[in-house]
């Protein structure tokens, strides 16, 4: 019978205020869809990378590489006489200028292989759609094109493609297409057409091997001249480091749209107690007990947390395929590695997204139930209630502190890993969030008199609502700050990145042009760069080689330079403001990329070992400078010490430094002629690779981007189920100032200009906090995740974004409240007391 | 015993490629090598593009030695194929199998720059049937012809081994003997094989028809009773010292099956008496026998005597079905030859003796007992059944 009484009056109470319940119900739907949608697109990502790299190395386990540039095809064969390392795999990769009629050049890469030691070295590729592959065998200039490829040249099996390399142009026949695999475009032909194509016969990039451990231990003894060993799975695990703070970054987005979605069943709670006040004073009279009252608003709670989080299951299953390709993709920008596609996640996802759910709704209704079941029955006077709410404020005000204590400390005791770096950057937030309600009660006191002076009596009012209903609009105000804050986080946070990023660029692309170096180059090199020196608009040149060593941190790149005038392009973080140049001075040094010395943990003053062509030598770290490059695994060092250490007087390509104002199309040109016909080469001007680069980072971001907008919504549903809660409570009192002669359009003004300060405010408290949780993402997390560090940038645009948000929301939200009050049945003001 | 190899060389050809790149998905199924694939590999040599520029074997010909060990890669197919059957000082018996073909996808063109360029796929099998341990075991060797990454050194000198090798396993020829050398990690074989003096012609002095069109047959003889010595590792234990015989076939052609052939039964037996036989039967779809079958029989002093497909009869005696791949095959089996008042029991040392490697197929061991003019008679052999 009391239950029956109960549920009742819980169904009248919704069945009035259907709004209320379906924001409610909204709000949790939409935070469980957020959480939903990105834990499967990131769980189906993860597997697709998973599946990627081990269709790629699970059969592979070591590499032989060159110690730098190519190695003799004969160690291959030798390897291949010998039953132990049987399962090898030839490799050489040479960047080839694809051109096309009315189009730019494209670069790709083509891949020579033997098609026969594939599958049992390497795992089976994809598909090849058309030709027989036994042509690529017996056809020198039959070529796979990946379908990136065949779609950009509109080719299919049986067309031809002009492909310039090894300083020649050749005419290629695609006699088929194969799907797109890791890397960047690719063409794929036999190992001898490669070597043909590239003018290097003889010669390989590398060797793939399925060792077992023994016979790894027996090459690893008996290495070829000039070779090194490594195992495969060493570059993989970087990479996966990488992926996964990837992933950890976007399942606490995640989790933070879960948050704000809690505040709104917070405030929803809320706002149904205070608004039944009355009549669950009269249950409570009649003998409803303390402990029944929390079980009915709990059994509420309960309701709504399963209909919200069953809708939020379908709404989160649609979500995850829009964010899977996002996700894939910058996966693939990120790591230049292209996934397989999609995988089916597990049903735990659902059943934890549910549990989360659920879950949320419960421990968000908790507080304000065991508040509302505490409360004497008398006490339910608002004046009484506020006064309450404003001690509250204050407490909560006192709690925030030590909350923040708490988070600094995390950050500072654990020197890595992302876990805690979250924790700390919640607990901000939940600072943040307990502040505002005190905040909001100081800043309208503030602003009474002014807002007063500007607007009269109906502006104080204005102001006094807010302040007057602290119970209601601090909570809402704590919703719209949080959700806002987090907007702002982010964007504060992808404007230092590109800023920094931009500047990165800047220093590191220090010559205007660059030129290719044929691979195949024969001969004295010097006496064509002198020309190109001497050419008219020409302020010098800068050289440099790049190669790949292995070392027992894996592979690593090293950028050797003799810098042009402009120096060395690299941006030094350590030692501060130290110059490349003097760094570099000294025999045997190198610099590191910053991502490099994070991951292994050394600064400026240690030392690294290199296999040089002299053995195992030890180089000082000079310095760490800025790397944006993804892998970030490079080395810098002073062309006279690579050359001595490592042999190799080979050049991978030369940058030009053109005089201001010269025309850069006709100096290319001009080098061109220098370089001669037999030699065309590419030439690239720096300004595209500018471009690219930036397309590529604002391509990697789009995920964050819909991300912030989904806190957007979450953060507008938060505040219009708040203000729309506060506006139908004050139905009376809007009634009363009607018949007290308030016209309609002064009611829905005053109205309007409140909601619309109460957004103001919130956005800006958001303001600060935003810009803590952003110092928190790009200095500690961005930190921890892909050892980036980025220079802090305060961007008043993405605040003034925030704040705009802030306010068209609590506008929006106030509208039909406004709408709802200004119709308001004037008898309601005398019925009753 | 020809056409069973040009079905397998040509279903290397397109499968190997195929498998190679692993493209052909569900359909890289082994059990459609030696059937389906089979024919579709028969078609690939039919095609009349890809016999273009090819030699043709149209007259019969002397053999020459070594020349004649090494490859003939004017001919698009070839291989070089050693069975044997031998025991170590406790008698137990194993079995061993090496093979080695070559598969041109075209004719010899001009040389190209790199040496890694190459028209010919070859392929090894190696087996060792360990009878006492009811093991069989299998290994194959795929690669291109270059580099030394698989092929036969060119046969210049007399006196100069000729080297036939796909990656790290070799036949090494030298003089009347060949030492064969092929390992995988847990079994292997270090043999020496004497007695190449002794060879027989088949078909007719050497050229073996494949069909009614000229040029449509093989270079073929064998080496059909080699004294074998060496080692043999089976099962990851220490290598045993062994005795025994073996049996070469050599053969090389351009030639082409017909598409109504569903697969061949190959017998490679060697008698008490000192005879050897060797016959293949080609099986029609229809499960006729094809009038290109055929055979000899030669004995200790040299005298051969060619089997016309007419003159043998086969009876199956016993099935026995995979259950790796589900494929049942006739293991056990009657010979009659009427004219030599021959009557034979074959049986295999091992039911287990299929390779399932890029083309399937099942080749063993087998022991031969029954009469001979009435007198009983025993032996060892192999026998290769394909296209079941």
């Amino acid at each position: 019978m009391k239950l029956r009484l109960l549920a009742l009056s819980s169904l009248r109470f919704y069945r009035r205020h259907p709004w209320q319940l379906l924001l409610a119900v909204a709000g949790i739907a939409l935070g469980v869809a957020v959480f939903l949608g990105i834990e499967r697109a990131n769980d189906s990502a993860r597997r697709a990378f998973d599946a990627s790299s081990t269709a790629a190395r699970e059969q592979t386990t070591h590499r032989l590489l060159p110690v730098a540039g190519l190695m003799p095809e004969s160690h291959y064969v030798a390897l291949k006489r010998d039953r132990r390392y049987v399962d090898s795999a030839p490799v050489l990769e040479v960047p080839v200028t694809l051109s096309r009629a009315g189009g730019p050049p494209v670069d790709v890469t083509l891949e020579g292989v033997d098609l026969i030691e594939e599958t049992t070295v390497r795992g089976p590729r994809g598909a090849i759609a058309g030709g027989d592959p036994a042509r690529l065998l017996t056809e020198p200039g039959a070529i796979l094109a990946d379908d990136t490829i065949a779609a950009l040249f509109e080719v299919s099996a049986g067309e031809t493609l002009t492909l310039r390399a090894g300083g020649e142009t050749h005419e290629v026949t695609v006699i088929g297409t194969i799907a797109d695999a890791a890397g960047s475009p690719r063409l794929v032909a036999d190992i001898a057409t490669v070597q043909e194509l590239g003018g290097l016969p003889g010669s390989l990039s590398r060797i793939d091997l399925r060792l077992d451990p023994t016979a790894a231990a027996a090459l690893a003894d008996a290495l070829p001249a000039g070779t090194v060993l490594v195992p495969a799975a060493a570059e993989d695990q970087a990479l996966r480091q990488l992926t996964r703070a990837f992933n950890i970054n976007l399942t606490a987005l995640g989790l933070l749209a879960l948050v704000v979605g809690m505040f709104l069943i917070y405030s929803t709670i809320s706002f149904t107690i205070v608004q039944r006040w009355r009549s669950i004073a009269v249950l409570r009279a009649i003998g409803l007990d303390r402990r029944e009252l929390l079980a009915k608003l709990l059994g509420e709670a309960l309701v709504i947390g399963i209909a919200g989080t069953l809708l939020g299951l379908v709404l989160g299953r649609l979500l995850s395929a829009g964010l899977l390709e996002l996700v894939l993709r910058t996966l693939d920008d990120l790591y230049f590695r292209r996934a397989l596609g999609a995988a089916e996640p597990s049903g735990l996802l659902y059943l934890l997204s549910a549990a989360l759910g659920i879950g949320a709704t419960l421990v968000s209704a908790l507080i304000p139930a065991v508040l509302a079941s505490r409360r004497e029955i008398t006490s339910s006077t608002r004046s009484r209630l506020e006064r309450g709410a404003r001690t509250l404020a204050r407490r909560f005000a006192l709690a925030a502190v030590p909350t923040a204590v708490v988070a600094v400390v995390i950050v500072r005791l654990s020197e890595s890993g992302l876990w805690p770096a979250f924790v700390a950057l919640f607990l901000v937030l939940v600072a943040g969030a307990m502040l505002v309600p005190l905040a909001t009660h100081v800043l309208m006191r503030r602003l009474e008199r002014p807002v007063a002076r500007l607007a009269g009596l109906p502006g104080r009012m204005a102001v006094r609502g807010v302040t007057d209903s602290l119970s209601r609009t601090g909570v809402a105000m704590a919703a719209l700050v949080v959700a806002v804050a987090t907007v702002i986080s982010i964007a504060l946070m992808i404007a230092s990145f590109r800023a920094s990023l931009i500047e990165w660029i800047d220093t590191t692309v220090t010559a205007d042009l660059y030129v290719d170096i044929d691979p195949g180059w024969a001969g004295e090199i010097e006496p064509a760069l002198a020309a190109i020196e001497g050419l008219p608009d020409v302020d010098g040149l800068s050289r440099m080689r790049l190669a790949r060593i292995t070392t027992a941190n894996g592979e690593l790149s090293l950028r050797a330079q003799m810098p042009g005038p402009e120096g060395y392009g690299v941006d030094v973080v350590e030692p501060a403001s130290a110059a490349a140049e003097t760094l570099l001075a000294g025999d045997d040094t190198l610099l590191m990329a910053e991502p490099l010395a994070y991951r292994l943990g050394l600064r400026a003053g240690d030392a690294l070992e290199l296999p040089t062509v002299g053995g195992l030598r030890a180089f000082a770290v000079a310095g760490v400078y800025r790397d944006y490059n993804t892998a970030g695994a490079e080395l810098t060092m002073a062309l006279q010490t690579y050359r001595r250490a490592f042999g190799d007087d080979a050049l991978t390509s030369i940058g030009v430094h053109v005089a201001p104002g010269a025309d850069e199309r006709g100096l290319a040109a001009a080098i061109r002629d220098e370089l001669g016909p037999e030699r065309p080469t590419r030439i690239r001007s720096t300004s595209f690779i500018r471009e690219v680069s930036l397309e590529i980072f604002d391509q990697t971001f789009r995920v964050t981007e819909v991300l912030r907008l989904l806190a957007g919504i979450v953060a507008f549903l938060g505040i219009l189920s708040a203000l729309m809660a506060l506006g139908l409570e004050r139905e009376r009192e809007f009634a009363v100032l009607r018949s007290l002669g308030m016209s309609v359009r002064q009611l829905f003004a005053q109205n309007l200009a409140q909601t619309s300060l109460l957004g103001l405010a919130a956005g800006i408290a958001a303001i600060p906090l935003g810009s803590a949780l952003a110092w928190l993402l790009v200095h500690v997390i961005n930190r921890r995740s892909f050892g980036w560090s980025m220079d802090f940038v305060v961007s008043i645009d993405a605040m003034l974004a925030g704040v705009g948000m802030a306010i068209a929301a609590a506008a929006l939200a106030g509208i039909y409240p406004a709408l709802v009050g200004a119709r308001a049945d004037m008898g309601l003001a005398w019925r009753d007391d | 015993m020809t056409e069973r190899r040009v079905i397998v060389a040509a279903c290397v050809a397109f499968l190997g490629a195929c498998l190679a790149l692993g493209g052909c998905g569900p359909e890289r199924d082994e059990g459609r090598a030696a059937t389906g694939a089979g024919v579709t590999g028969v078609r690939y040599l039919a095609g009349g593009e890809d016999s273009a520029g090819f030699a043709r074997a149209t007259e019969r010909r002397a053999f020459v030695f070594p020349a004649d060990h090494g490859a003939h890669d004017r001919f698009r197919t070839e291989w070089w194929y050693f069975t044997g059957n031998v025991f170590d000082d406790d008698e137990r018996h194993y079995g061993f199998e090496l093979t080695i073909f070559r598969i041109a996808l075209t004719a010899p063109g001009p040389i190209r720059e790199s040496s890694l360029a190459a028209s010919e796929v070859w392929m090894a099998h190696l087996t060792v049937t360990d009878t006492a341990r009811r093991r069989f075991q299998v290994a194959e060797r795929l690669s291109r012809g270059a580099a030394g990454l698989a092929g036969a050194t060119p046969t210049g000198e007399p006196g100069e081994p000729v080297v036939v090798n796909v990656e790290d396993f070799a036949m090494r020829f030298s003089g009347d003997s060949v030492a064969l050398e092929a390992a995988d990690a847990d079994f292997g074989i270090e043999l020496t094989l004497a007695g190449l003096d002794r060879i027989v012609a088949q078909g007719d002095d050497g050229l073996d028809r494949r069909g009614p069109e000229p040029g449509n047959a093989s270079f073929y003889f064998s080496a059909p009773r080699l004294r074998v010595e060496g080692e043999v590792r089976s099962a990851g234990r220490a290598p045993v010292a062994i005795e025994g015989t073996a049996w070469m076939d050599r053969e090389w052609g351009t030639s082409a099956l017909s598409p109504d052939i569903a697969g061949w039964d190959w017998f490679a037996l060697q008698l008490d008496d000192g005879r050897d036989l060797m016959f293949y039967r080609l099986r029609g779809r229809d499960g006729s026998t094809s009038r290109f079958s055929g055979g000899s029989i030669a004995d200790a002093a040299g005298n051969v005597t060619r089997l016309e497909a007419g003159s043998v009869e086969l009876a199956p005696i016993r099935e026995w079905t995979s259950r790796r791949t589900g494929v049942t095959y006739p293991v056990a089996w009657r010979i009659t030859v009427p004219d030599q008042n021959l009557e034979l029991g074959i049986r295999p040392r091992l039911d287990e003796q299929e390779l399932d490697v890029s083309v399937r197929y099942w080749e063993g061991a087998v022991s031969v007992t029954g009469t001979a003019g009435g007198e009983p008679v025993g032996g060892v052999g192999y026998l290769e059944l394909a296209g079941y």
